[in-house]
């Protein structure tokens, strides 16, 4: 798999705090890599890392295949565009402006492309008016525009949607999907809002105190989460024998245990194995979320 | 690098700061033609201070609101991302921190000189108005380099300001006080005076109206008037203990002469020497104003090692900052 970013063993420490802590992650070419954690695990301090913001205490990144400490990871960051906790604009000056500053800044001889980049965010319509005055949501499309000045095809966007209001909230998860299906470019997105995510990402980094704790597609998670009933019997080998009978799809645990994914006719089942001398010990409904998912491999016991 | 100088010059045109700052100069410029064309302030000793350092004030203003801004709104970050080293941001910020202070400096003295060569140049000699005008514009590019290496090292507007604005006076007032040690005399002359009395053709002379040195007089309880002269003898000249001996008093010059106020102090000097030559409070030569002010030539160099030493320091702190 070809992969745009790679981090090996990541490690930040600011004097007595220790942000991140031997990360390891990577980020496919073409996808929309979810980075979840809470607040305080890392996700920001990556970000400025791999922006160049700042220097890793040890480990390395690669970015394009360019490592870190080589001359050449500057022109590597060219070919990116990010937005870090908040949006980088100059309150007095326009979005036009902005944006023609952010040209000038990059070297790009004519300002031909602003007006449809203003368009792609929806904030074609603002003329004279400052940055300034600029909604929270406006001034998030704003940075986003001024990341994409570049035609990046990488984009890291740290926590977008904070702040926003709900429509906001959809204007820029349609926005990067919009950027990811049509233009594919690559987006990195941190954030907390796990529901949000969910309705974005097609890989997930979870990350807790400054390790990466999973890595994880969209397709396995679906499948680590997906609705089933966990059924507790004396022998699952037995039980396995009359599920394939029954054509059931099913997922043995243990050897008392097992997840049957298809919907099952629950006396036929019962009938059956009662007949194979196995006894039926409990039966649950599992349906676990993202939310779920992501409490238990980090654990909400803390906030309790 | 000139993509950067592009952008920051294209921001500064959309910059209301900019041009309020700029309109300010002028007219500082202005204020100072006319307040010296018309001879009405008074008190020359203190004329820099009122006229010169607002001049130095305006500039500290706009180079710490312009660069704090970059913080404050973050903007700063988008050109590390772009793939420009910090080297090359700071640099970038030196290189417009000069321009502006050359500019500034512009602003400031075309129009005073455009005033002042309506009355106020003629008494002061070429070489001495070439001399003080590249001083003054090498001293703007220290402050501006200056102001933005602190500009850029705060990250917190406000304070980067506020220390702007605290490091003219401490400046100012440290070169006060190296002019004050460096003026003291090598040794004191100590005066001692007797009362001699005053011979019959001198008490004619007083009466007359025609003497002149010292004199007191004492009436006895007769009532008989006595008159005494003063005679004054010179005593052994004796050590001044505020004296600074070398090598000290090569580096206090040498400090000295690397602060702008400093400079300004010398500068104002030789001008006021040019323009009032009757008001000598030292025995110097009248014929050549630079052979009366030496150190004036070596300003230059100074001010160029000001520049270069601050530019270093910004550069390596700026390297080795961590940009949130």
């Amino acid at each position: 798999m070809n992969y745009i970013l790679q981090t090996n063993n990541l490690t930040k420490r600011y004097k007595h705090f220790q942000a991140l802590n031997g990360l390891t992650m990577n980020v496919p070419k073409g996808s929309v890599y979810g980075f979840v954690g809470k607040n305080g695990a890392g996700k920001t301090t990556l970000i400025r890392l791999i922006c160049g913001l700042q220097e890793p205490t040890s480990g390395d990144f690669t970015l394009y295949g360019i490592r870190s400490d080589s001359k050449d990871i500057r022109k590597s960051r060219r070919r990116m565009g990010a937005v870090v906790e908040t949006a980088a604009i100059y309150t007095d000056m326009t979005a036009e402006e902005n944006l023609k500053y952010q040209y000038l800044l990059m070297g790009i001889p004519s300002y031909q492309g602003i007006p449809e980049l203003l368009k792609l965010v929806g904030l074609e319509d603002t003329g004279k008016k400052k940055a300034g005055n600029f909604s929270l949501g406006m001034k998030q499309r704003l940075g986003i525009a001024i990341a994409l000045a570049g035609d990046p095809d990488f984009l890291v966007l740290d926590e977008p949607a904070n702040g926003l209001d709900p429509q906001g909230i959809v204007e820029i998860r349609e926005l990067i999907l919009k950027l990811n299906r049509q233009h594919q470019i690559t987006v990195l997105i941190s954030s907390h809002i796990l529901d949000e995510l969910s309705r974005l990402a097609t890989h997930y980094g979870i990350i807790d105190s400054g390790r990466m704790v999973k890595e994880i597609s969209a397709e396995e998670l679906e499948a680590a989460c997906r609705k089933c009933t966990r059924m507790e019997v004396s022998d699952t080998a037995v039980l396995a024998c009359v599920l394939d009978s029954m054509n059931v799809e099913y997922k043995i645990i243990s050897a008392t245990t097992a997840d049957v994914f298809s919907k099952v006719n629950v006396t036929r089942l019962t009938e059956a194995l009662t007949k194979e001398n196995c006894e039926v010990l409990s039966m649950q409904e599992k349906d676990e979320s993202l939310e779920s998912y992501y409490l238990s491999l980090v654990g909400g016991g803390d906030r309790a | 690098m000139r993509k950067l100088l592009s952008a920051e010059i294209y921001r500064c045109r959309h910059s209301l700061l900019f041009w309020l700052t700029l309109f300010a100069s002028v007219l500082s410029g202005v204020f100072y033609g006319i307040v010296t064309v018309s001879g009405s302030f008074d008190d020359v000793y203190s004329f820099e201070d009122v006229f010169v350092v607002p001049f130095f004030v305006i500039l500290a203003a706009f180079i710490s609101l312009n660069t704090g801004r970059e913080y404050m709104d973050n903007t700063i970050r988008n050109k590390i991302i772009t793939g420009t080293s910090k080297t090359a941001v700071m640099f970038s910020k030196l290189v417009f921190g000069v321009g502006i202070g050359v500019l500034f400096c512009a602003a400031f003295l075309v129009p005073c000189a455009i005033i002042l060569s309506f009355g106020g140049l003629s008494e002061i000699p070429a070489s001495v108005l070439c001399l003080t005008v590249l001083g003054f514009v090498l001293l703007s590019v220290v402050w501006a380099v200056l102001f933005t290496v602190i500009g850029m090292l705060i990250s917190a507007k406000g304070v980067g300001s506020i220390m702007n604005l605290v490091l003219i006076i401490a400046v100012m007032l440290l070169a006060y006080q190296l002019e004050s040690i460096l003026r003291q005399p090598e040794f004191i002359t100590t005066t001692e005076f007797s009362q001699v009395q005053m011979t019959p053709e001198e008490v004619k002379q007083i009466q007359e109206g025609t003497y002149e040195g010292n004199y007191s007089l004492s009436t006895d309880e007769n009532g008989q008037v006595t008159y005494y002269k003063t005679v004054f003898s010179d005593a052994e000249q004796t050590p001044n203990p505020k004296y600074v001996k070398q090598p000290f008093r090569d580096i206090l010059a040498h400090l000295d002469s690397m602060l702008p106020q400093g400079q300004i102090n010398e500068y104002a000097s030789c001008l006021t020497h040019c323009t009032y030559p009757d008001d000598q409070a030292d025995d110097t030569p009248e014929n050549d104003p630079i052979n009366a002010y030496p150190r004036l030539k070596t300003f230059p160099l100074y001010s160029c090692f000001d520049i270069l030493l601050l530019s270093g320091v910004g550069l390596l702190f700026f390297h080795k900052q961590e940009i949130r």
